[in-house]
């Protein structure tokens, strides 16, 4: 065999892969793209569906689900506690309440009442949009 | 030609000029890839600002609010003022109508849930009072009776 074929050889089989890696690539690119990370629940919730377009941002994270559990920054707490857990935070943070849109208003009502005694004048409620 | 014949001997192969393997570069690009398509979400979230004042009941607030009550059996019940009769506005186009031209809207507005009215029912009327430009502000739950 002629001894200058053995390296061509070789290339020919990485360049199969370049394809490949060009694919793999592009799919790479378009999942850091479009899709965004968000921070973890604690709680299993089903997020309201309304027709928003603010990004939810915010400092505190709190969780309410249908059957009143509360967690603040992924801490199991009550809604006794929470004014308390609140006071340490700066009364210009946002709070993003992720409450299940099941919650009933009389499970909502000691969260709110907590958060207003905590010196809070607004919420942000987080809801879920697919798409867009 | 002393130069060709001595690269194509085979103990003078000459050094590949391949910087990085092709395949581990593909299996570094692979574990990003699995990384992003496990961590990455198409559902984007979005929020309502709602306000929460702490005066929510209407007391200790000169003016007498405007409340939207809204019932555990769908329905709604409108008050434009503290001397004016309640309303029942059959759905929440109505209500939003009554708002908007049967009411002074230097007043602030107020919604009331009842006990059993449940979150989503709550952020879509907010939402859509906000959509109206319709400035209101979410206050205490009340009791299942009517007011």
């Amino acid at each position: 065999m002629n001894p200058l074929l053995t390296p061509r050889r070789k290339a020919a089989s990485d360049d199969n892969l370049i394809p490949l890696i060009n694919i793999v690539f592009l799919l790479l690119i378009f999942f850091m793209v479009a899709g965004q990370m968000q921070r973890p629940m604690a709680a299993d919730i089903r997020l309201p569906d309304i027709d928003s377009q603010q990004p939810a941002q915010g400092d505190i994270q709190l969780e309410l689900t249908a059957d009143g559990g509360l967690w603040l920054n992924q801490q199991a707490t009550t809604s006794a506690q929470l004014s308390n857990l609140l006071a340490a935070y700066s009364p210009a943070s946002r709070i993003l309440l992720h409450a299940d849109q099941h919650t009933t208003a009389a499970v909502l009502d000691p969260v709110l009442t907590a958060v207003r005694r905590s010196g809070f004048a607004q919420l942000q409620l987080v809801s879920e949009q697919a798409g867009n | 030609m002393n130069a060709l014949t001595a690269s194509s001997n085979g103990l003078l192969r000459p050094r590949r000029k391949r910087t990085i393997s092709l395949t581990a570069l593909i299996d570094v690009v692979f574990i990003l890839l699995m990384f992003f398509m496990l961590t990455s979400s198409f559902i984007h979230r979005k929020m309502l600002e709602v306000n929460i004042p702490a005066a929510a009941d209407g007391t200790g607030s000169a003016q007498t609010p405007r409340l939207l009550v809204l019932t555990n059996d769908g329905g709604f019940r409108f008050s434009a003022s503290a001397t004016s009769a309640l309303t029942h506005p059959a759905s929440a186009d109505e209500a939003l109508q009554q708002i908007q031209q049967a009411s002074d809207s230097t007043l602030p507005l107020i919604v009331l849930p009842q006990d059993q009215v449940q979150l989503q029912r709550i952020l879509t009327i907010l939402q859509q009072l906000q959509q109206a430009g319709i400035p209101a502000s979410l206050g205490k739950t009340l009791p299942a009776e009517a007011p």
